[in-house]
């Protein structure tokens, strides 16, 4: 994929904050559609990759290719990119209304056309109570909201929202991912999330940074392993000799027990792939007498991400 | 400190308007106090100090009305007393106090001016010309701030 | 191209829009018309109330607008002498220069214009200050970058607060004359007119560099009152230090040129080559402050 059919291409990213590295070498391709996730510890430099693609921080090294623009805050990206910061607030002495009406004329949309498309933005996001209101009183839910709110404005091709939903009750999140699925529709969405659980049901891709490393990145199966992992429930913790014989089992690549819980790599490189693997594991267990009480496909993303950032904290090289 | 979405050209407003409200009171005072004592003098029975006989003989000599002097006072009292309630209304965003309140003030500070151009000598009692459009300039921007720009703003 | 021009417009009538709504605006507003309003009468009231006779205003006028302009062209000398290297007639164009703004045009206006020229280079940067600052101390203008180029946020912004300056210029200025005409009338409309025109020209053009030396503190420092500060500080302290450092080494009074202060007065001139020469340093001033605002902008990290 690369910036001609439209979406994001970063090769050797770098950036430094003073004689910190806040990003070192990070390489991302995303096609031109679709939500993906970003993830990381705080301080990772999620953020700063929002800044950089978004134009507000200036390109130190690599390059970044946004849809047809050769760099950031290209004059062609004017209009097509909408970024949702974590940490700006509106301006003061102005009306919510006002602001986003402005932000429509800046894109060539005014008039009777403006007010309604700012008013149905606002109400996807339930606040078209607060049209004529300043931001500063707004909740920090509800000004997350009207972040949400202003980056659904117009159609935009890239769409970046860091922590859309950091703060909000589960009704008003379920609504932003909802939102969040639409647009991925028609245009890349990028999301930042520590919900890793709400993530997961959204995104088709996610990323992984750590210490400004991306140290994984993929589709959620590819990143989760979901291909070859599945987690098995037992009604007890399995014997020492149990949890042998399943090793020596030739379908068996890896295997993890934790209390009554088994986590087992397969291999299914052979004739029959993971069906046949995973028919002679259960055959196994039940041999074993140690039959399974539930049986789950993959690793969750959450898993997959303490343990991703549990490897690299190991094994910073 | 509540935090409040007011905007900041209101809370100057505001500001400004306790600002001429202290001036035009003082002002307008002044006028009240001096009205009766021409008065008096007038009758011959002004008492007081050497300065303040001699102010009020330049008075009488430069031709003051004493009754213009009393109506003056009034309007700009007026003027003050609707400037006060108004730095309130502006603050809390009110259509009577804020709006309205501004309104009859600038309306009473425009008055008091060109009642005082038409009444009053030209010496320093008056002041020049100029300082009379300057006079008049705050009264007029606060109706075009109150009734044009922060019209939504004060609609409670 | 046409989009980038809309844009700049709409980040003009955006920025007029919030001065007129903001603290600082309205600050700025108010002070620029009363401080305009009170030096037109600080040149009346003498002639007004009747304090001195008009000839005598004038004779008197002239002397101390040919100091000013000595003192403006670094040309003054050791004070001590200058009264009598005045009465020689050593300094003949300036004379000749103050005699033509008091007797060969309306009098009260030009001594009006000549302090408002003084004034307004420490007001307007009040009207800009917070143009870029503002919206970066709150992030505010990480809602904007998507949709607009930084370039033309800040040249809108900059007509923005050039045409608020301009209006509020031609407003005191057109008060000013139609006071002289209507109330005053020592001088005729054939002369007043002209002369108005030609003076509030050189006030607006004077307003161009310091509204962007505004803009340019705006874009190089964070916080708004850290750009005030810059500004404004510059406006002062550039003649203050320039006159001071003359009087240990006669050449450092050159630093008068780094703002219009060197070259302002000549607006105001006699020789049209002369006004037309600060025109153009007034114009190049302005565009300087606003190529290196520009550039300070593009290379920022918001």
């Amino acid at each position: 994929m690369t910036s001609a059919g439209g979406g994001l291409n970063i090769r050797g990213l770098g950036h430094r904050f003073g004689d910190k590295m806040a990003l070192q070498n990070i390489e991302w391709t995303l096609p031109s559609r679709g939500v993906v996730g970003l993830v990381g510890p705080n301080g990772a430099g999620k953020t700063t990759l929002f800044s950089i693609i978004a134009g507000f921080l200036r390109l130190q090294q690599g390059e970044v290719e946004i849809l047809d623009a050769p760099r950031p805050g290209h004059s062609r990206l004017v209009g097509r990119v909408a970024v949702m910061p974590q940490d700006a607030i509106f301006a003061h002495d102005v009306s919510i209304l006002d602001q986003l009406l402005f932000l429509r004329s800046l894109d060539g949309v005014t008039g009777q056309t403006a007010r309604k498309e700012v008013f149905e933005a606002m109400q996807r996001v339930e606040l078209a109570d607060q049209l004529d209101r300043g931001a500063v009183i707004l909740s920090h839910g509800m000004g997350k909201r009207l972040g949400v709110a202003q980056a659904i404005l117009g159609s935009p091709e890239l769409v970046l929202l860091d922590e859309p939903t950091a703060g909000l009750d589960p009704a008003n999140a379920r609504q932003v991912r909802e939102i969040i699925c639409q647009l991925g529709e028609t245009a890349l969405v990028v999301v930042s999330s520590h919900n890793l659980l709400e993530l997961q049901e959204i995104i088709d891709q996610v990323a992984i940074i750590v210490e400004g490393k991306m140290v994984a990145s993929g589709t959620v199966e590819e990143v989760t392993r979901r291909d070859r992992r599945f987690e098995i429930r037992l009604s007890k913790e399995p014997s020492v000799e149990q949890q042998e014989a399943l090793r020596g089992c030739p379908a068996v690549r890896h295997l993890e027990s934790s209390a009554d819980r088994l986590a087992v790599d397969l291999d299914a490189s052979g004739e029959g792939g993971i069906d046949q693997a995973l028919t002679e594991l259960l055959q196994m267990m039940l041999d074993q007498g140690f039959p399974p009480r539930e049986l789950r496909e993959g690793a969750s993303l959450e898993e997959a991400y303490l343990r991703i950032t549990g490897d690299s904290e190991a094994n910073p090289e | 400190m509540a935090i409040s979405d007011r905007p900041g050209g209101l809370t100057a407003l505001a500001v400004l308007n306790g600002f001429f409200a202290l001036v035009s009171g003082a002002t307008a005072l002044q006028r009240l106090i001096d009205g009766p004592r021409i008065t008096a003098y007038h009758a011959g029975e002004l008492e007081g100090r050497r300065w303040l006989r001699r102010r009020i003989e330049e008075m009488v000599d430069s031709g003051i009305d004493p009754i213009d002097l009393q109506i003056l006072g009034v309007v700009g009292l007026v003027a003050a007393v609707t400037l006060a309630i108004s730095i309130w209304g502006l603050l809390t965003r009110r259509k009577l106090a804020g709006r309205w309140c501004s309104t009859v003030a600038a309306i009473s500070l425009v008055t008091v001016s060109i009642l005082a151009i038409n009444w009053l000598p030209t010496t320093i009692l008056r002041g020049t010309g100029i300082s009379i459009v300057r006079q008049l300039f705050y009264p007029l921007f606060m109706l075009f701030m109150v009734q044009i720009i922060f019209r939504k703003d004060l609609a409670r | 191209m046409t989009k980038t021009l809309k844009q700049i417009f709409c980040h003009a009538r955006n920025s007029m829009s919030h001065s007129l709504r903001s603290g600082s605006g309205v600050a700025f507003i108010v002070l620029t018309v009363l401080a305009g309003l009170a030096l037109a009468n600080l040149a009346f009231a003498p002639i007004e109330l009747g304090f001195v006779e008009l000839e005598d205003f004038r004779i008197n006028a002239a002397k101390g607008i040919g100091m000013a302009l000595s003192l403006a062209t670094l040309q003054q000398g050791d004070p001590e002498t200058f009264l009598g290297r005045l009465e020689a007639g050593e300094l003949q164009e300036m004379m000749m220069w103050a005699r033509y703004l008091v007797l060969d045009q309306p009098m009260l206006l030009s001594i009006t214009v000549l302090l408002l020229g003084l004034v307004l280079p420490l007001l307007l940067p009040l009207g800009s200050f917070a143009t870029i600052s503002g919206d970066v101390q709150h992030r505010s203008i990480r809602y904007l970058l998507p949709r607009t180029t930084r370039t033309a946020l800040l040249l809108g912004r900059l007509l923005g607060c050039l045409v608020l300056s301009g209006i509020l210029i031609t407003g005191l200025v057109a008060a000013i004359i139609l006071y002289l005409g209507i109330v005053l009338s020592l001088d005729s409309w054939q002369d007043l007119i002209p002369w108005g025109i030609r003076c509030l020209g050189a006030l607006l053009v004077l307003s161009f560099p310091y509204v962007s030396l505004g803009i340019l503190c705006s874009t190089v420092f964070r916080a708004p009152m850290v750009s005030l500060l810059a500004s404004v500080g510059a406006a002062v302290a550039v003649p203050l230090i320039a006159f001071s450092a003359r009087a240990a080494w006669e050449p450092l009074g050159q630093l008068l040129y780094l703002l219009p202060w060197g070259y302002s007065h000549q607006l105001l001139s006699p020789d049209g080559e002369t006004v037309t020469t600060a025109t153009l340093y007034c114009l190049g001033h302005g565009l300087a402050f606003t190529l290196l605002a520009h550039y300070r902008l593009r290379r920022a990290d918001l």
